[in-house]
């Protein structure tokens, strides 16, 4: 039995093969499809101005819509996009509900919700990347978030959710990834290679 | 204080991707909440819309004045109104076309199933608040099921 961790890389033949026995009604089919997929929705959600428990709930939501659709899904390989395409819109949704006016393509300008917990994190490396990732511009924050999930998106899924040229992205990822490793939290740990 | 060679942009984004793992996971309450959905799933039938909710629709008034909720949902021609009176415990229907027919009512904690009679309509106790979905064996013999919705 194929056991995930949340956070854990799910292959394409492995997604496949959770959706499939899922369909037959397998629960813990179900359980590892969630935990595999649990880290991109709660990413995806992670770029828009949401208190925690609404984040939660649109998390929630997000499975309750995979739960309804899952005998209708063709690519289980595109299920990581097709959910975080479900979390966004369901984000968007609320705070259309909550401003009454969000343009679509206009997400809001914030930075991290999350309040960082150093606790979690190991060792001091992990501590800095974490505290000079919140330095980063939101547009930035999104866009390595996105190239971060797992399983992985593509440029092209990425592109889609930022609602934004897939040309663009290469020359941001370079761009957000320079401004992370100048941060004075990461530069006495990192050998550039200079 | 050690230097680590992340000059890689691949290993640095995989560094970045196992710490947001940590910072920004979801809870363990979230993570289960969302594994025990299995239980609302539905094998059978198609999807119908929730096409009005007094929550949020202009039945909202009519909602309010029976202290309750009202959920209309759409399919292939056929209806399931829905009308929950959370202070008698009892959820009532109305299913179109009439004819008895099969209707099980699914929420995380089990099943039950009752038969409408021959005008379509149908009664039930509420067992509890949270999420509910019915799925509908018409008289022509088509299942549809509902999204799920939280009462």
């Amino acid at each position: 039995m194929l056991r995930t961790m949340p956070g854990a890389t799910l292959t394409p033949t492995e997604l496949g093969d959770l959706v499939e026995r899922a369909r037959l009604g397998e629960a813990a089919a179900w359980e590892a499809l969630v935990r595999g997929t649990s880290n991109a929705v709660y990413r995806g959600l992670a770029a828009f101005d949401v208190a925690a428990d609404v984040r939660d709930e649109l998390y929630h939501e997000t499975y309750i819509k995979l739960v309804e659709r899952l005998d209708t899904i063709q690519q289980p390989a595109a299920l990581p996009a097709w959910l975080m395409t479900t979390a966004r819109n369901q984000a968007l949704q609320y705070l259309r509900k909550r401003a009454k006016l969000v343009p679509v393509a206009d997400l809001p300008e914030v930075g991290s919700v999350f309040e960082l917990d150093e606790a979690l994190l190991d060792d001091e490396l992990r501590v800095a990347v974490a505290r000079a990732f919140r330095r980063l511009s939101s547009a930035c924050q999104r866009l390595l978030r996105l190239l971060t999930v797992s399983p992985p998106l593509s440029y092209a899924e990425i592109a889609e959710l930022l609602g934004r040229p897939i040309g663009s992205l290469g020359p941001q990822r370079i761009r957000c990834l320079k401004q992370l490793r100048l941060a004075p939290e990461l530069v006495a740990f990192i050998d550039v290679g200079h | 204080m050690p230097v680590y060679p992340l000059d890689s942009d691949d290993d640095f984004l995989a560094l970045l991707g196992g710490v947001l793992d940590t910072i920004e996971a979801p809870s363990a309450s979230a993570l289960e909440g969302a594994e025990q959905l299995f239980a609302l799933r539905q094998l059978d039938g198609d999807l119908m819309e929730l096409a009005a909710d007094s929550i949020e629709s202009s039945l909202a008034q009519r909602g309010a004045e029976s202290g309750g909720r009202l959920l209309r949902f759409d399919g292939g021609g056929c209806q399931i109104e829905i009308d929950a009176h959370f202070s008698d415990g009892v959820v009532t229907g109305q299913l179109t076309p009439g004819g008895v027919s099969a209707i099980t009512t699914v929420t995380s904690t089990g099943a039950s199933r009752v038969d409408s009679d021959a005008l379509g309509r149908f009664r039930e106790a509420i067992v509890a608040r949270g999420l509910h979905r019915w799925s509908v064996r018409f008289a022509d013999g088509r299942t549809w099921v509902t999204p799920i919705v939280r009462l």
